[in-house]
């Protein structure tokens, strides 16, 4: 007998996963959210490996991009699909690696419907120990700084992955930087909205595996060129 | 010197009409009329080989040479500029047209209906 409680399903919120050539861990990863998360869209852009039909198996929908356009690209189609053909009240990004903790998913969720916020944005700097290392801190705590010169928001980490949007706020974003610049993006648009919204403490778990797939510390001078210049 | 400042305005009146985003029509007869004076100064200065040194000397450059050189650095940075405008445009319709490809392939009410349909 264990005393933890499954929480239940939330029905009114759609996962959006983008994924490209994950087929070693997409099954696993789709099949562990979907407790929690039965709506799962997933974004296959143009994987080579057969990850879009696996995780349509374990029970996401896929959309199959043609062409192989980048994960802004990704995100925006999740987008368009989940507004165009649910009634899905939030929408989380949440990534294909297995990186992201389902309990931070939908601790954010909840937050979002208790305060009534337009937005939840994951962190990993806010609270404890991290596993980012100090180097990758330094730069993407720079980056957040600057960010907040342009967009407003005084944030800890702009380039997280883990995000809820509120259905309206969701409409207000059009990502057009396909590739890693949609990062940046997706904040200044979100800023614009006006809408309440907060930063949630979140743990990435950096495996072996999503480590060696990870953005490398040399994109870290892409990240800081594309907050200044962008 | 003249040519400073010539060249500085040069590059301020070509980025800005560079980079403001006009009509497809407009931009496509601007860079033709500057094409055409292109073509009319070149054939001018092929002929008359003297007047690049006496246009120089007038703006403070030392050959004409040199003055066609800097004229050549500024024409080659405004075809950069433009070309990078027009493949982003691209991409965005590429990325655009993927899109609408994925959205009505994936469309949950069609495969609902497959699946209807199957059952019977």
């Amino acid at each position: 007998m264990d005393g933890t409680q499954r929480p239940a399903p939330r029905r009114d919120t759609w996962l959006v996963v983008p994924l490209y050539n994950e087929a070693t861990v997409i099954a696993d990863v789709i099949t562990a959210t979907r407790d929690v998360f039965p709506n799962i869209v997933c974004v296959d852009d143009g994987s080579s490996d057969g990850s879009g039909e696996l995780a349509a198996a374990a029970g996401a929908h896929v959309v199959t991009h043609p062409l192989n356009l980048g994960q802004g690209a990704s995100l925006q189609t999740g987008f368009s699909w989940v507004l165009a053909y649910t009634d899905a009240r939030y929408l989380v990004t949440f990534d294909a690696d297995g990186q992201h903790r389902t309990s931070d998913a939908l601790a954010m969720v909840e937050r979002a419907e208790r305060e009534n916020l337009g937005f939840v944005l994951g962190s990993r700097f806010l609270e404890g120990d991290h596993q980012a290392g100090w180097l990758k801190h330094l730069i993407l705590a720079t980056a957040a700084r600057i960010g907040r010169l342009k967009h407003g928001l005084n944030l800890t980490d702009s380039h997280n992955g883990l995000r809820v949007l509120r259905r309206d706020a969701a409409e207000q974003v059009n990502l057009t930087q396909n590739r890693m610049a949609h990062a940046g993006q997706i904040i200044n648009q979100l800023a614009a909205t006006k809408l309440p919204w907060a930063e949630h403490p979140v743990t990435i778990d950096y495996t072996d595996y999503s480590r060696s797939k990870g953005q490398s510390l040399l994109n870290g001078v892409n990240i800081l060129t594309e907050q200044i210049f962008g | 010197m003249l040519i400073k400042i010539l060249l500085l305005v040069a590059v301020l009146v070509l980025a800005v009409i560079l980079v403001r985003s006009t009509s497809a029509a407009k931009n496509v007869a601007l860079r033709r009329l500057l094409l055409l004076v292109f073509v009319i100064l070149a054939v001018v200065t092929i002929l008359f080989p003297q007047i690049t040194t006496k246009v120089a000397q007038f703006v403070g450059v030392g050959r004409g040479t040199d003055l066609l050189l800097y004229l050549l650095i500024i024409a080659f940075l405004s075809y950069a500029v433009v070309s990078f405008r027009k493949m982003t445009m691209m991409e965005n319709r590429i990325t655009d047209l993927s899109r609408i490809i994925a959205l009505t392939t994936s469309d949950p009410r069609q495969r609902a209906k497959e699946i209807e349909n199957t059952d019977d």
